[in-house]
């Protein structure tokens, strides 16, 4: 079996226009979900192989809060750029060259696209997972390659507001 | 010899500055933190029915004058949180002392 956890950035700030999109950080309720969520993955027995963000400060921040919380170094998280302004279909793309020897996979990314992949798995429509929300996708697939709609379904999430 | 007089500084140095890291500490105090947190978690739930640019604006708004009652600035709040975040036992007791400060009666 393959897991994959859609993890959506934690709320970010808004409060400076002159920062581009792609360097605004966390803001305050960011900082204090994204360790929360981080610990609640831990405390849920998960064991990820691979942590892999959108380079966007948001998205890295809440991914090296995660990397801390399972006590991974920072600079194993791995950083793929196509992750930012990515469609679903390049989430996709990304998934499926996943190396195999990481059967559980944590991946940061945007909305509204991770919220429309996890959609392609879902039984129950996904209105909008939230910042800081996570989606987890459990696949029977021997391969990344092979993870597909017709082998993975969404197991389970967890939301900020529902869990913390 | 020269060589590890070399390695010699190099690991002091790394020292010093892992300690100079160590020793950092938050702006604010603890108390504080959870205080501010405590009147931005009504701010939060004062929004809760909004959506949108709506909630966001008055979310920034609140903020603002949350800061400004504390009289903290949002770099020292931030930076705090930052710090403190990366020590999650500390974090979660800040925000349960937030909570408390929401459910204790106010003395009149």
């Amino acid at each position: 079996m393959r897991t994959l956890y859609l993890i959506r950035h934690a709320k970010s700030s808004w409060d400076n226009p002159g920062l581009r999109d792609f360097n605004r950080p966390l803001n305050d309720r960011g900082l204090r979900d994204a360790p929360r969520m981080a610990q609640l993955l831990v405390m849920k027995g998960v064991e990820p192989d691979l942590l892999i963000s959108s380079p966007a400060k948001r998205a890295l921040t809440t991914a090296l809060f995660f990397a801390h919380a399972f006590g991974v170094a920072e600079d194993a998280v791995a950083r793929e750029q196509d992750i930012y302004e990515a469609a679903p279909m390049d989430i996709m793309r990304i998934v499926n060259g996943l190396p195999d020897s990481a059967r559980t996979v944590l991946l940061f990314g945007h909305n509204p696209t991770l919220t429309e992949v996890a959609n392609r798995f879902s039984e129950k429509f996904i209105d909008n997972i939230p910042t800081c929300g996570i989606v987890q996708i459990d696949a029977e697939a021997e391969s990344w390659q092979a993870f597909g709609e017709h082998n993975a379904a969404v197991r389970k999430w967890f939301f900020p507001k529902e869990v913390l | 010899m020269k060589k590890i007089g070399l390695y010699g500084w190099v690991l002091s140095a790394a020292l010093f500055f892992s300690c100079q890291k160590k020793a950092e500490q938050p702006p604010l105090s603890d108390e504080k933190v959870s205080r501010v947190m405590a009147d931005l978690f009504t701010a939060e739930a004062a929004t809760n029915t909004l959506i949108g640019y709506q909630k966001d604006s008055l979310m920034q708004i609140y903020f603002k004058q949350v800061l400004e009652m504390h009289g903290v600035t949002k770099e020292d709040y931030e930076k705090s949180l930052m710090l403190i975040a990366n020590d999650l036992p500390r974090m979660e007791e800040i925000v349960r002392q937030a909570e408390e400060i929401l459910t204790t009666p106010k003395t009149q």
